[in-house]
This record gives C-alpha cells, sequence and structure tokens, in this order.
C-alpha cells in the first residue's frame, strides 16, 4: 500500500469518530500545550540571557579556565605545559569558540621571596616596559632597561631603610629576587600607608623591567589558565562547560588534576530560580497529562478494534496483511495524537504570549518547541497505540468472516 | 489450476479431536463453475476458507498451479489473497464506513497501487454490473441485489484466478438471486473466470457445470 492509502485511510477512520476522537486527544492538548509553554519560557529566557551576556555589540566575551592539579607542589615544580597545543586545537574547535590563549599569569606583576636583613620578606614588582615611577634618589627605570633586559630595581625606602641609613646609600647595591641578584638603582618614597600600622603586613613593591622579568625568571611563572574569546551569540557558561568537559575527558592533564571556570553567568538570580520551580512544577504536568492521555489513546484504540473486528476480517481476506493491519491501526492512534500534539503547541504559544506580558523578556516561535511537541506526541501514540494495533492483527480472520 | 491432496482437518473439543475434512481430495480446473453442496457442518466452509487461503492449519497437501501453498506464511498468503482470488460472502460484507468505491479498489490498494490509478477501473466495473451511479453511496443506502454486485465488482477487481462464493444467494429473495447467479454465469462463460461455489440451494446449482457434495467430511464429486 502506498503510504498515501494509508493516511487517508487512517483519517477517515479517525472522522468516522468525531466525538471519540476528539475527546481522546484533550488528554495530549493538555500535555502538550504545557510542555510547549514552558519550553517557549525557556526559550525566551534563555535568548534573554545570552543577549544580556553577550550583547550584539562591544567587545567579545572571554571565559578564563584555569587547571588545578592534586598535588600543588608537583605543579610549582614541574616543567610541563598544562594547556599543550593539542588541548588549545581541542577547544576551538567548540561551537562557539572565537579564539583560545594560554594567559600568562601575572603579566603586570610578579611576586618574589626575598630576604632582608636576615628576614624574609614577600614583595610585589611591577614589570614595567617603559618609564618607571618618580624617584626622591638615583633614577627611574626607562625602556633602555626593559630593552636590554637590565637586573635593575626601582625600590620604596621603607624596604631597605633597615640595612641603609639614607636614600642615596641604597643605590647601587644588590638585592637577590628569587635566585637572580638585581641592582637597585632608584628609591622612591613609599605611600604613608606602607610606613604606617599596616606597613609590617603590606607587601612591599618594586619595580624592575618586564623583560627582564621574563628573561631570568621565566619559569616560575606558571601558565595555569587560558581564556577564551566567545564568539557572538554563544553563552559563555555553555563554553566554559563543553570546553570543561572536553578538558576532562582528553586534556593532556585530566589525571593530574581537575578545570575550573568561574561561572560569571546571570543564570543564577532569583528570576531563574522562580522559572526553575515552574518548568518543574508544568513538567510534572505535562508527564503525567501525558501518561493518562497514552492510556486513554490505548483504551480508544482498543474499543475501535473490537468494534472493528469484522473490518479487519475482510480488509484481511482482500489481502491486507498482519504488517499492514498493524500499520493502519498504529497510524490512526499516531495522526491523532499529532494533531493533538500541534493544538498543544498553539495552546502553548497562546500561553507563553501573554505570560510574556509579564516577564521582562518575549517569547516567540521557535522551531525546537514546534518539533519537541510534535515529536512526543507522537510517540505517544506510537507506544500507546501498539498493543491494540498488534492485537488487531493477530486476529484469526475465520473466526471473522 | 487448484488441486487439493489428502486434505484433513480437525477441531479440538473437550480433549477430543473432532475430524471436519477427512482426506479431501480436489481438482478444479480453469474455467470451471464448480458448486459444493452439503448440509450446514459438513464442513463446506472449512473446505472454502482451505482453499481461500485464509486456513492455514490442516494436513495434506494444496498446489496451486502446481506450487505447494501449504506452508507459506502469512505475508505470502495475504498476497495470494489478494492476487488470486475474489471472496463473495453471503452477508456481503461491505466495510459499512467506506463508500462503494472506496470497498471496491480496496483490493487494488493493498496491492500496491494508488488513487489515481484506481478510479478508471471501478468506474468501468461498477458500470459493468449496472451500479455505475452508486459508487458514491455507502453500502446502506443499497439494496441487497446492489451491495452484493458491489462485492462482486470488489471480488474480480484484482482479474484474480477465481472466486469463492459462500453461498451468495442466501440473504437475496430469489428473483435477486437470479440476476446475481446470472452475473457469475456470466463472468465465467464470457471471460473463463473460474467459480467455486458453496451452496445448498439446488436452484443455484444449475448454473454450475460440476457439483461435489459435502457429507460428515468426506467429499464426493457427482456425475452428471
Amino acid at each position: 500500500m502506498s503510504p498515501l492509502v494509508f493516511f487517508k485511510g487512517a483519517w477517515n477512520a479517525l472522522l468516522k469518530n468525531k466525538k471519540r476522537s476528539f475527546l481522546t486527544m484533550i488528554g495530549i492538548v493538555i500535555g502538550i500545550a504545557a510542555v510547549s509553554t514552558i519550553m517557549s519560557i525557556g526559550r525566551g529566557f534563555e535568548n534573554y540571557v545570552l543577549e544580556s551576556l553577550n550583547p550584539d555589540e562591544g567587545e567579545l566575551l572571554t571565559v578564563d579556565i584555569q587547571f588545578q592539579a592534586d598535588d600543588t607542589d608537583w605543579m610549582f615544580e614541574t616543567n610541563e605545559d598544562f594547556f599543550s597545543d593539542n588541548d588549545l586545537r581541542m577547544i576551538e574547535s567548540v561551537t562557539g569558540v572565537q579564539s583560545v590563549e594560554i594567559l600568562s599569569m601575572n603579566s603586570e606583576y610578579a611576586s618574589f621571596d626575598t630576604m632582608i636583613d636576615g628576614k624574609e620578606n614577600y614583595i610585589d614588582a611591577s614589570l614595567i616596559e617603559d618609564s618607571g615611577r618618580t624617584v626622591i634618589a638615583g633614577r627611574s627605570l626607562d625602556f633602555i632597561d626593559n630593552e636590554k633586559e637590565n637586573r635593575v630595581m626601582v625600590a620604596p625606602y621603607s624596604l631597605v631603610e633597615s640595612q641603609y641609613e639614607t636614600e642615596e646609600a641604597a643605590i647601587g647595591k644588590g638585592l637577590s629576587l628569587g635566585d637572580q641578584l638585581y641592582t637597585i638603582v632608584g628609591i622612591y618614597e613609599g605611600d604613608d600607608d606602607a610606613s604606617g600600622i599596616l606597613a609590617g603586613f603590606l607587601p612591599q613593591e618594586i619595580e624592575i623591567p618586564k623583560n627582564s622579568y621574563n628573561r631570568y625568571h621565566e619559569e616560575d611563572t606558571i601558565e595555569d589558565q587560558i581564556s577564551i574569546t566567545v564568539a557572538r551569540g554563544s553563552l559563555p557558561s555553555d563554553v566554559a562547560e563543553e570546553s570543561i568537559a572536553l578538558l576532562e575527558e582528553e586534556g593532556s592533564m585530566n589525571d593530574r588534576g581537575i578545570y575550573t571556570h568561574f561561572d560569571m553567568s546571570a543564570l543564577d538570580d532569583g528570576l531563574s530560580q522562580v522559572l526553575r520551580g515552574i518548568t518543574l512544577f508544568i513538567a510534572s504536568v505535562a508527564g503525567i497529562s501525558l501518561f493518562i492521555a497514552g492510556i486513554g489513546v490505548m483504551n480508544m484504540m482498543y474499543i475501535s478494534v473490537s468494534e472493528r473486528t469484522k473490518e479487519i476480517g475482510i480488509r484481511r481476506a482482500l489481502g491486507a496483511s498482519q504488517k499492514s493491519i498493524r500499520a493502519q491501526f498504529v497510524l490512526e492512534g499516531v495522526m491523532m495524537t499529532s494533531i493533538g500534539g500541534i493544538l498543544g503547541y498553539l495552546f502553548g504559544w497562546l500561553f507563553s504570549s501573554i505570560a510574556s506580558f509579564f516577564l521582562p523578556f518575549s517569547t516567540g516561535l521557535d522551531l525546537l518547541t514546534i518539533l519537541v511537541s510534535i515529536g512526543v506526541s507522537a510517540l505517544v501514540g506510537l507506544i500507546f497505540s501498539y498493543a491494540p494495533a498488534n492485537a488487531a492483527s493477530k486476529k484469526e480472520i475465520i473466526d471473522i468472516i | 489450476m487448484i488441486k487439493l491432496e489428502k486434505i484433513g482437518k480437525a477441531y479440538k473439543a473437550d480433549r477430543e479431536w473432532i475430524p471436519v475434512l477427512k482426506n479431501v481430495e480436489l481438482e478444479v480446473n480453469q474455467g470451471d463453475f464448480l458448486a459444493i453442496m452439503g448440509p450446514s457442518g459438513s464442513g463446506k466452509s472449512t473446505l472454502l476458507n482451505l482453499i481461500g487461503f485464509v486456513d492455514r492449519n490442516y494436513d495434506g497437501n494444496y498446489f496451486l498451479e502446481g506450487n505447494i501453498v501449504t506452508s507459506k506464511n502469512d505475508a505470502d498468503l495475504s498476497k495470494l489473497r489478494n492476487q488470486r482470488v475474489g471472496f463473495v460472502f453471503q452477508q456481503f460484507n461491505l466495510i459499512e464506513t467506506l463508500t462503494i468505491e472506496e470497498n471496491v479498489e480496496l483490493p487494488l490498494l493493498y496491492d500496491g497501487w494508488n488513487y489515481r490509478q484506481t478510479k478508471d477501473k471501478v468506474t468501468e466495473l461498477l458500470e459493468k454490473l449496472g451500479i455505475g451511479d452508486k459508487g458514491k453511496k455507502m453500502p446502506k443506502q443499497l439494496s441487497g441485489g446492489q451491495q452484493q454486485r458491489a462485492a462482486i465488482a470488489r471480488a474480480i477487481i484484482n482479474d484474480p484466478d477465481f472466486i469463492l462464493a459462500d453461498e451468495p444467494t442466501g440473504a437475496l429473495d430469489t428473483h435477486t438471486s437470479r440476476d446475481i447467479m446470472n452475473i457469475f454465469k456470466q463472468l465465467n462463460e464470457e471471460e473463463g473466470v473460474t467459480i467455486i461455489l458453496v451452496t445448498h440451494d439446488p436452484k443455484t446449482v444449475e448454473y454450475c457445470n460440476r457439483v461435489v457434495r459435502m457429507q460428515d467430511g468426506v467429499l464426493t464429486e457427482e456425475v452428471r
């Protein structure tokens, strides 16, 4: 039999029992209306979040993914790359990723342990590319220091006042940063705060040329972060989650530690909490409604089969195989629930349009919602009419005619 | 064309096997107009179902054009029913929710035709059987004779090898019976259609050229 013949046959059978078909359909309509309402609102909300997180204009957003080893000591000692070139290429293939780069940590600042006057000090260093701050003794850093990678520094007097009586005395003296010896070429006056009561707690900030730092301390930096630039139209949190999933699966360090990212999406604010509650409620209403509707379809199909026992026998005598009888009844069930699904979608569209008046975002026609509505309703029809259809096909022709 | 060899069949009732067909041997040739006569319960309807590829549970061999059909599966038997045989029943057995045209075209649809192809053939056949104006009517709107004509149209639309008619005049008055039997006679003589008729009405037997009798599951041919 050609498909058109099947469709027409099923359609006619439904029309013959308009009232019964319609009543059976109501459950499906309610269920699908609930599903499509909540899906439309959900999609509308998602677009709204996307829109606010990743507007059409302005700078592209970035998300950072950090690698954290289980063994932190190892992490500081190893020379291995935490993100291999392979990892980067893998992430570049994720949808919504514009570009990926390894973040050089501390690109503006660095920190060192140093011994001053027998005491261990923790100091921060600004990395200077051209001219540094003005000094009260010696000279400022300039771009030549940077070009030549000179191991020179400008320090606040507060840092060295325990060793040298005047600012001038400190000029030309050495100070070790990490395992490198730097020459003090300038002294500046520390902040007022730094000489106050907090002085002992505040890190002392010195200045060194950036290139010198890169040259002599490169191995000390920990490149444990990558920055992903997110293409327009994609949610940063989605991109980050997908990238992390990929890294955990196949990343070069996946057995050494974990990958994390800071979730900056607004999905966790109050609106989404409320929406999540409503979604759960409506989803359970939809589920129960679809299940009951399915039972209704099954019931109606069984009645229909027994009413049409004679018709089945005649069709079998005229050459219908068991398969085509089964297909006919399944198609009737599927067609009925699909029509219910379409009606349900239209209702859902109406409800979500009304709901959007009270929400800060709009809902609209959405292909995915349409497909899900029709797909789910057809599936309900298929599942619940299969058994009656099978019973119809198994009827003995001899008993019927 | 049809050859039955040692066909036997029994029903199980109360742990006892009750035989319905006993060693039935029958040969039907192209162009035969065969009547199977016998009282009710003699097994003639069982035999008819068997010949019409409806019943598959029996002993013995059934050959159609030299090919054995005894152990075929449902899909194959359905195809045989569709293409090789046309059924005509006592109660017409038209599908009441379909129009006459839709009823008549059903065998063609199950044979894989589409609606555009069937239309002309159906109209032509209804015309030929004298109910050309009734195509759009529902079966209930037609008289018994007209319904049986429609049923005959449905039986022959696929140009089957033979027609199985199970008391086709049982529900009709004498006059209409005669009309229907004349249609069969005409099909048999003018178009060479093989007809197997189950009946217990002696008047209809007069139209046939062979008569077999069924008594307690035993088949005997009457020599004329």
